[in-house]
């Protein structure tokens, strides 16, 4: 811990090889961060190296008060969201209408991996992936989505249940292929 | 419908709150060169502050000095004064003996007297000299003030100088005294006048004024620089050598009393760099010239087509050529694997020249006065690039390839010389001064490329003061 606080004074201070170490620490996860954020790799490349370009810039005023950990992600999810905001800002508000409940089967966690999740959410229209992420895996609320989305608490809970609707759908669909490939003989 | 939501909330979840993955190698480097690029920057900013500093710093002391030293003139005056109103004074006391004095007047004479009791050694041998000079004046003559002054002898001309300035500034000279001395000169006293205005002219030729100048120099200029090693191994040769130019420009100074002076103007002066034909050293090029006469010196470097551009990797940074010159050739490098798949294969040298306005900010320092001069001279430049080209020389002749990328516009250098100067007369005077001009700051933003270019040469000047 008190290791952590070194590098991040060095890092402060501009020394290439702490910041290159503190990047090596955290890179991956939050590489996973940016990934589940963008459409794809590529944007979630540019937007960690854009996080990190950050991190580096305002780690002098970071005050050990919360997880160091915490204060990066959120910056990486930022960053993201800016990315966001600069692509998506005319995107048109969908609204959504009643969505039949759809069914899990029991064992689907042990059937789908992370990589195949991954690839349901980056494949969601940019909203319904910002909101799922934000509420869902960053553990916002409507409130906190609404005003970091600029959007209405009800436009952020209707985007949450279209996108919990798409990713069932597509969750169901990517089963039955799992489940059709493994019923064939070898 | 609640619970189906935490499933798929659940799901989702799970396999996604600690999902890591390692991101390319390249995003590293891509923070690398940014984080680099924002520090460079940085660091021209602190150079350009400095320099905003220095000359704000400069102007208040010269400001200061100057305000100081023409203070400083008015108890010069009054002292040289005192050595004539001591005369006066004692010649008033002979001559005056009997008349009423008024009180004032006579408190005046004796402070004058106390602070001239005060003075340091030479100024009591004119005390003595004065005394002498009363007491000739009691034996022998007339109520005549000047002709007292005559029987002083025509080498100590110091006292006679301290009327000359009285009679100059005669609203600064005593109330009493003024009025006697308005009294006409003998001839010989003339004479010595004459003289005295003679050695102050001479004198005055550095005393403290403007001087204004242009200057010309034949120069030769070269670089300092280092290369990232992704770079290097693209690129021209570095067996390269600098170039010889012209620079000149129009100096102004101001001297303060005392040995100090401050200079500016503007100057024009040309920075570059010249990269010969280079035989087959580095792995990553075509094999084209080791088919070529021994005698035949290929320049042959690694390109990079994109678009309608090649880059070439060179000294002074990236050429952009934009035209491609007579009598050179692209081949494409068959065995290379990395960053260029072409080399650019032409005789010839190539040449990378930038122009620079340049704005200096000198304090010279008089080391010997005499009638040759000589001062050292220190300073900062803003260099501004205002002209930047790349050119090539082969049999075809000098052609305009393009520009190099990446120059700062803004650049600092500093300066330092001596400076001989030569009176002519009072007003003119002949300048020649060797002087070094070395950019303290990359003038290549590219991250990979630092190149400091520095110039010496002879500054030929003629120098009007005012």
């Amino acid at each position: 811990m008190e290791d952590l606080k070194l590098l991040i004074k060095e890092c402060a201070s501009g020394n290439v090889r702490a910041q290159e170490k503190l990047y090596r620490m955290f890179a991956s996860k939050m590489f996973g961060v940016c990934l589940r954020y963008a459409k794809d790799r590529t944007e979630a490349e540019d937007n960690l190296q854009d996080g990190f370009l950050k991190v580096f810039l305002n780690i002098k005023d970071f005050r050990h008060e919360g997880s160091f950990e915490g204060w990066i992600r959120r910056i990486m999810v930022n960053v993201s969201l800016g990315k966001y905001r600069k692509q998506h800002m005319l995107y048109p508000v969908e609204d959504i209408g009643k969505y039949e409940p759809v069914q899990l089967p029991d064992d689907i966690m042990a059937k789908l991996g992370a990589d195949e999740l991954l690839e349901l959410i980056q494949q969601l229209p940019p909203r319904y992936r910002m909101v799922f992420n934000l509420y869902v895996l960053d553990g916002l609320t409507h409130q906190q989505i609404s005003e970091a989305m600029n959007i209405s608490v009800g436009t952020s809970k209707s985007n949450l249940a279209r996108a919990r609707d798409i990713l069932k759908r597509k969750v169901l669909d990517l089963y039955d292929d799992v489940k059709s490939n493994a019923s064939y003989p070898a | 419908m609640m619970k189906e939501e935490n499933n798929i909330d659940r799901l989702f979840r799970e396999n996604l709150k600690d999902f890591s993955e390692d991101p390319p190698a390249f995003v590293w480097d891509g923070i690398k060169e940014k984080v680099a690029d924002g520090r460079r920057s940085k660091r021209i900013a602190w150079y350009s502050w400095s320099a905003v500093a220095a000359l704000l710093a400069l102007a208040f002391v010269a400001g200061w000095y100057f305000n100081e030293s023409s203070d400083k003139v008015v108890p010069q005056v009054a002292e040289k004064e005192a050595v004539k109103s001591m005369n006066e004074a004692a010649a008033d006391n002979m001559d005056d003996m009997d008349q009423p004095m008024s009180e004032e007047e006579e408190t005046g004479i004796e402070n004058q007297n106390a602070e001239f009791m005060a003075e340091a050694d030479g100024l009591q041998s004119i005390k003595k000299k004065t005394d002498s000079g009363v007491k000739s004046l009691e034996v022998s003559e007339s109520d005549d003030i000047v002709s007292r002054e005559k029987l002083t002898p025509p080498d100590r001309i110091k006292p006679v100088e301290a009327i000359l300035l009285a009679e100059n500034q005669p609203e600064i000279a005593y109330k009493g005294i003024a009025a006697q001395k308005s009294s006409g000169l003998s001839q010989s006293e003339r004479e010595i006048l004459k003289r005295n205005v003679a050695s102050y002219a001479e004198v005055d030729k550095n005393e403290k004024g403007w001087r204004m100048g242009v200057n010309v120099s034949p120069g030769y200029s070269s670089y300092s620089a280092k290369y990232g090693n992704a770079y290097a191994a693209n690129m021209t040769q570095d067996a390269s050598e600098g170039n010889a130019n012209m620079s000149g420009g129009i100096a102004i100074r101001y001297r303060t009393a005392s040995r100090w002076s401050v200079e500016s103007g503007i100057y024009y002066a040309q920075n570059g760099q010249q990269t010969g034909s280079s035989p087959h050293l580095f792995g990553r090029r075509t094999d084209a010239d080791l088919y070529a006469a021994p005698e035949q010196m290929y320049f042959n470097t690694a390109v990079k087509l994109d678009r309608s551009i090649i880059s070439m990797n060179s000294t002074a940074g990236i050429i952009e050529i934009k035209n491609l010159p007579a009598g050179a050739e692209i081949a494409a490098n068959l065995e290379n694997a990395a960053y260029s798949d072409n080399s650019l294969i032409t005789r010839g040298e190539i040449s990378q020249v930038f122009n620079l306005v340049e704005i200096p900010l000198y304090l010279r320092y008089l080391i010997v006065e005499s009638k040759l001069d000589v001062e050292f001279i220190g300073g900062v430049n803003a260099g501004l690039v205002v002209g930047n080209n790349a050119f090539i020389d082969n049999q075809y002749g000098v052609q305009n390839i393009g520009n190099t990328s990446d120059i700062s516009t803004m650049n600092i250098s500093g300066t330092v010389g001596l400076g001989f100067s030569y009176a002519l007369n009072k007003q003119f005077s002949l300048a020649l001064e060797p002087r070094l001009n070395y950019y303290m700051n990359s003038i290549s933003r590219n991250p990979e490329v630092e190149f400091r270019p520095y110039r010496v040469g002879v500054y030929t000047g003629l120098y009007y003061s005012f």
